[in-house]
């Protein structure tokens, strides 16, 4: 990303940058080469005069010296004049054969093996030189604004923006709804990566027809509520086994035990009757619940969310079941529904009773003569059945128990009726009443002043609707349709025909909306781009109250994610084999963590060290149990303490982040050391040459190796070593922690002659200072906190300005950075002060 | 086969807006006229991350040769088939797992570089007046092989069920409510575009950027909807209960080989059917593709590509390979037992290009692409041989180092063997009148 920040070198001299190669060559031999070339240079200033001394740039000395001899005027191989490339990287005319002298250069095939070759620090340099300025302007061709702009809402802001200006909740996430979103380094809302086909048009009008049934129903929807006891749930009404408790003279209730391995159903939309889309909604559910864990093993874990599988389902809500078997808890919750929708309740656990384990026993378990009341009754009332408690009464497996549930929906509140009053003309409205109606809510909408003239079309196409013989609501209707269809809608339009550089407050108030709550300003924000007073105090007073309000939720839950490429997690999921601790619901809790994490010092206003090391972090059972931490005693996330014989605390050492760089078998150090080179310094580094040798599987007959040692032969090859140094040991700091971010001391190797071998954190960064471990690794990026703090601001920019940022953007950023300096590196003040900045006020 | 949606064309007139010129609907045409030409159909199926090359590269150029250990599965229908190597796209080149995104384009990459079109919907602009749909994209994670002239890549679907439905249910509001759905969205998109244009008026004819695109999207859509309409007085084919029990059903894409064989059971009817004559299936996006768990394979197939010369990585990707190249072959199988309009088989009339963007995936190696050409000796493609565009340009295939393979796979031996010559003779093929496609400098010699 920010690799588009780095010095610009145009107007550099090529002598200041010779006198550095030949610094870092000790032969003499070589300094007369670079006598020469200088000489060469002074004649080529003469023919070519002040154009080329504009143009120089610091890798010319490397091109002459190893490459124009065989691609320039004296010889013309493969039709390739490296002289006469277009130098103009901004245009981006000969970016490809740029980028494949990168490719030769990096691969080793360049130079041929005949002629002298480079050493590894020149071909170092020459591939970062290059590299960056082919970033660069690819940075500025993406940056480029036309006079009017166009940023497409991300599925997320659309949401948001919906339910902001209409009180309706729909997902776009749903299959066959609006298309996933392109993402660019993790960044979901970046304008050019945001197109538009014919699909995307068809899927804008179907959500938005979905999005106006519901707002305006042709009958209003009643909330209704349904209960469901064990019995009904689980015993089909329950009056044969009702009868046989009788019979015995049990006076405890029938209860459902649900054991992980086998779906149980939650929800079910038959319960209320005929439910179609129009049922939508808020769904309210309580229910009575109790957990049973084994000695030894795991607090059981409730999953609620559509069926996915045999034994498994999507985590809609996760709940940790702590209460004992005696004194159950009653659990309340909110939930949005698409309907129709079926939800079924999944006890997720490592050690689960699946087919392959049992087909009987989970059978056995699910017929209908399998009853529960209490553990201590189980071989009383099922003599034949499979054990799920011990001789002491212990549950073998983490099971949860049921006893009621409780549906209430779909309900609307007053606020979100609220928001679309006055959008419909009153019966037998004028055309003029209609249309002052229209612009009302088109203003809202489109997020600007809105002339009549604009929606001339919209209220055609509403007046032929009626000449065709629909109502006025129905024909009202298709103007509706056409507003939230419009481009002015879908995208956050910035800029006029007449190209202006600086935002209007109308777009300086919807990216500002967008930059903190995800979604379209409110009626105070629009009040203030309205009177003029998004400048100065009114603009701080603006900014505190947008972080102060409940919606910069969706900053803390979005900005996090996307910065962080927290999507990648999962997407290779670990091998069950290799990892069989890991389950969906440690993925869920490791994901829950960085988010909680970053609520916390935001909420806090801690500085941004705090994500590089910390004595704390934001745990429940689950994370608890995998990190080796006291168990809490309730079962959401929680602030826990730190000993640094937990070798935990930053964002670094996260499950969630050291897992989702690995492959579902093992780590990956030079992945890792990637995503810390994005993620902490903002720098992508050169992409790796196309024809590397694998790295050789560990013979069977010769001793375990670890990656690392398999690797170190990237810096055997100067080719390799010129970009590895300074990619791997940002990777290696972390060998420590396995693929699924667990502490270990020894790699596991399964081929080999010997022990698994022990591993080593050890590194020096490409600047020399070396460290031992991850302890001190996470010390000297505190050292260096300004490069993180510049590279989170260029993170938090890129994210509010929908954009990738340019070597234009420096000063900008420069500002705020220095902003930050003085309030201390906390981040609310920095994410206030990138608000508040000049940069976002401008185009 | 029942053909009742055969219909006569006054009949589809009735009712039909005045604001468009009607389709020629090719279940009009009479079943068996004389001289009346087949379709001329193409379908292009993707395999993710490269294969085995080891186990896959047939060695000998030409007539006779003989089968790999992966192609084995095709030998039956070794008249049906072409085996290419040495192609390559040059694009691709260097650019990882994005090889996926061109294979069908030949277009450059990069973020400021905006695709191209890929041939299947250049060829669907000459297939799809004649019938119901435009194309159809199919993949199993919802990001099809297809991109439009805008170079915008279009989505596809993945579940069984869901195809079908889109390609055979009639929708069950009715023909009424349709028309006048259609009706108001017709209205609202041309609302859309009127606004816009309002707009572009004022601007110069450069720096429109996004806006050219959201018309040219805008305007496609009101052009497919005015189209719909006009479909909508034609009945929906009628399907045979044993063909609609067999397609019309949600296959979990862990039983990987049902789902394959299902979605080309699909693919099947729709061409039998005439439902469109252009369809794309990626199996798998690069950093998605099926794991087989029936044969004990639980790794995607990137992460088996990228096996680190592990023996038994290696095995297990042969095997993948070996299983995706089974079901091409149940699909040529089923074109060949299935009859067209004439009664010929539909594997004359459908060209079918299966394989993948990379050759070597441990180390992204996109040169002498794994790439099989089958059918469609209708349309004038002949079969038998290996075609080896390496022969000449290098010093024999050598397998057993395995490096120097690798090094063929990564870099091109023939670096004029580009693959838009083949997808631009495809598209000549498939009556698209042009003499060049993507980065094309020749015309692949296939006779």
């Amino acid at each position: 990303m920010s690799d588009s920040f780095r010095v610009c070198r145009r107007t550099r001299f090529a002598f200041c940058e010779m006198q550095c190669v030949s610094q870092s060559r000790p032969s003499s031999v070589v300094t007369s080469v670079v006598f020469m070339l200088r000489l060469s240079f002074v004649l080529f200033v003469c023919f070519a005069g002040k154009e080329f001394v504009a143009g120089a740039e610091p890798f010319e000395g490397f091109l002459a010296k190893h490459c124009v001899g065989c691609h320039g005027s004296d010889k013309v191989e493969r039709d390739l004049r490296i002289d006469q490339l277009s130098r103009d990287f901004e245009a981006g005319v000969d970016g490809h054969l740029w980028a494949e002298i990168v490719e030769r250069i990096n691969a080793g095939e360049m130079p041929p093996k005949d002629e002298p070759q480079p050493t590894e620090d020149e071909i170092s340099a020459v591939i970062e030189q290059l590299d960056s300025r082919v970033r660069e302007g690819r940075a500025a061709r993406m940056a480029a604004r036309p006079p009017v702009a166009h940023y497409r809402l991300s599925r997320r802001e659309y949401q948001n923006t919906v339910y902001d200006l209409l009180g309706v909740r729909y997902d776009p996430t749903q299959p066959g709804e609006l298309n996933a979103d392109p993402l660019w380094h993790g960044f979901e809302r970046i304008g050019s990566q945001l197109s538009l086909s014919p699909s995307h048009v068809e899927r804008y009008y179907r959500a938005a027809e979905t999005v106006l049934a519901r707002a305006f129903r042709a009958a209003p929807i009643e909330a209704q509520t349904v209960r469901k006891t064990a019995a009904d749930l689980r015993y089909d009404g329950g009056k044969k086994q009702q009868a046989y408790l009788d019979r015995f003279g049990i006076k405890r209730p029938l209860r459902a035990l649900i054991f992980p391995g086998r779906l149980q159903q939650a929800f079910r939309p038959n319960w209320f009757g005929r439910t179609g889309s129009e049922h939508s909604g808020l769904y309210r559910a309580r229910m009575q619940l109790s957990g049973i864990r084994p000695p030894g093993g795991q607090t059981a874990h409730l999953r609620i969310g559509k069926s996915t599988g045999e034994e498994s389902n999507e985590g809609l809500i996760e709940l940790d079941i702590l209460a004992p078997e005696d004194e159950p808890e009653i659990v309340e919750f909110e939930l949005f529904l698409e309907m129709p929708a079926s939800l079924d309740f999944n006890v997720v656990a490592t050690n689960i009773i699946d087919r392959q384990k049992g087909a009987h026993y989970r059978n056995a378990l699910s017929q209908p003569f399998y009853i529960f009341t209490h553990s201590s009754e189980t071989s009383l009332l099922n003599p034949t059945a499979p054990k799920m408690f011990d001789e002491e009464g212990n549950g073998i497996y983490s099971t949860v128990l049921l006893d009621w549930i409780e549906w209430e929906g779909p309900i609307e509140s007053e606020a979100e009726r609220a928001t679309r009053e006055g959008v419909l003309p009153p019966d037998g409205a004028t055309l003029e009443l209609v249309a002052k109606h229209l612009q009302q809510f088109a203003q809202r909408a489109w997020r600007r002043p809105v002339i009549q003239d604009e929606l001339r079309h919209y209220l055609t196409a509403c007046e032929s609707e009626l000449a065709a013989g629909e109502n006025v609501a129905s024909a009202y209707q298709v103007a509706l349709l056409g507003v939230l269809t419009s481009r002015n809608f879908t995208y956050i339009v910035e800029g006029e025909p007449q190209p202006r550089e600086r935002l209007s407050d109308w777009e300086l108030a919807s990216r500002l909306a967008y930059f903190l709550w995800s979604s379209m300003p409110d009626e105070a924000l629009f009040d203030a781009a309205q009177s003029g007073a998004l400048t100065g105090d009114g603009l701080s007073i603006q900014v505190d109250r947008m972080l102060a309000d409940p919606k910069i939720e969706r900053f803390i839950d979005d900005f996090p994610r996307q910065w962080l490429q927290l999507h990648r997690l999962g997407m290779f999921p670990p091998d069950s084999k290799l990892y069989p601790q890991y389950d969906v619901w440690l993925e869920a809790s490791m994901h829950e963590e960085v988010g909680h994490y970053f609520r916390e010092v935001f909420a806090n206003n801690l500085s941004i060290d705090a994500f590089i090391r910390s004595e704390w972090t934001m745990a429940n059972p689950r994370l608890c149990e995998f990190y080796g931490l006291p168990a809490p005693k309730t079962s959401g996330f929680e602030r826990v303490s730190l000993r640094p014989e937990d070798h935990r605390g930053g964002l670094l050492t996260m499950g969630a982040v050291l897992g989702l760089t690995s492959d579902g078998t093992r780590h990956r150090p030079v992945h890792r050391g990637v995503w810390v080179s994005e993620a902490i310094f903002g720098k992508t580094p050169p992409p790796p040459p196309a024809n590397v040798d694998p790295i050789e599987p560990n013979p069977p007959d010769s001793p375990k190796a670890t990656i690392r040692q398999k690797i170190e032969a990237h810096a055997q090859n100067a080719n390799c070593a010129a970009c590895h140094r300074n990619i791997d040991p940002l990777g290696l700091a972390f060998d420590q922690f396995d693929a699924v971010g667990q502490w270990r001391t020894h790699e596991r190797v399964d081929q080999g002659i010997g022990h698994d071998p022990p591993v080593d954190p050890s590194g020096t960064l490409p600047d020399g200072r070396e460290f031992v471990d991850v302890e001190q690794f996470k010390q000297l990026l505190l050292s260096d906190r300004e490069k993180f703090l510049r590279a989170f601001v260029e993170h938090l920019c890129t994210y509010g300005l929908r954009r990738v940022l340019t070597v234009d953007d420096r000063e900008g950023i420069q500002a705020i950075v220095n902003d930050a300096k003085q309030k201390s590196y906390q981040l609310k003040d920095i994410v206030r002060a990138v608000a508040l900045s000049d940069l976002m006020k401008k185009r | 086969m029942t053909q009742s949606w055969q219909i006569n064309r006054r009949h589809a007139l009735r009712g039909l807006g005045s604001f468009i010129a009607l389709p020629l609907l090719n279940c009009m045409r009479p079943l068996h006229a004389a001289g009346a030409e087949s379709p001329r159909r193409s379908a292009f199926i993707y395999i993710p991350n490269g294969v085995n090359t080891l186990d896959y590269q047939i060695t000998t150029p030409g007539e006779g040769y003989a089968f790999s250990r992966s192609l084995k599965p095709l030998e039956k229908h070794r008249n049906s088939i072409t085996p290419i190597s040495g192609l390559h796209h040059p694009g691709g080149l260097g650019h990882h797992h994005n090889c996926q995104k061109i294979w069908l384009t030949g277009g450059q990459l990069g973020p400021t570089d905006r695709n191209t079109i890929s041939v299947d919907q250049q060829m669907a602009e000459v297939t799809s007046p004649h019938t119901r749909f435009h194309s159809l994209e199919i993949s199993n994670k919802g990001e099809s092989l297809a991109w439009t002239a805008d170079g915008i890549r279009l989505p596809g679907m993945s579940r069984c069920g869901e195809i079908f439905a889109h390609l055979f249910e009639e929708p069950k509001s009715g023909t009424v409510a349709q028309r006048r759905a259609l009706r108001r969205k017709g209205s609202v998109l041309d609302a859309n575009l009127e606004e816009v244009r309002s707009l572009e008026q004022k601007m110069g004819s450069e720096d429109k950027g996004r806006m050219s695109q959201y018309l040219s999207a805008v305007r496609e859509t009101e052009i497919r909807t005015k189209r719909a309409d006009a479909w909508l007085d034609v009945p929906r084919p009628k399907i045979a209960d044993a063909d609609r029990k067999r397609n019309d059903r949600d296959v979990s894409q862990t039983q990987a080989g049902d789902y394959f064989r299902t979605v080309y059971d699909l693919i099947v009817l729709a061409f039998q059917t005439d439902a469109t004559r252009v369809v794309t299936f990626s199996s798998g996006l690069e950093g998605q593709g099926l794991a087989i768990p029936e044969l004990g394979i639980s790794q995607s197939r990137h992460e088996l590509s990228h096996h680190n010369g592990d023996p038994g990585h290696m095995e297990k990707l042969t095997q993948s390979d070996t299983f995706s190249v089974e079901q091409f072959s149940y699909f040529l199988t089923r074109l060949a037992e299935t009859p067209d309009f004439d009664g010929r088989p539909l594997l004359d009339s459908t060209m079918s290009l299966f394989g993948s963007g990379m050759a070597y995936g441990h180390s992204h190696g996109n040169a002498n692409l794994p790439l099989v050409l089958a059918g469609g000796t209708g349309c004038g493609l002949k079969h038998g041989r290996h075609v080896d565009l390496n022969q000449g340009h290098f010093e024999g295939y050598q397998l057993d180092t395995p490096s120097h393979h690798y090094h063929l796979c990564s870099r091109p031996a023939n670096t004029n063997a580009h693959m838009s010559n083949l997808l631009l003779v495809m598209a000549q093929k498939m009556g698209v009148e042009t003499g060049r496609f993507g980065d094309s400098n020749s015309e692949l010699d296939l006779g």
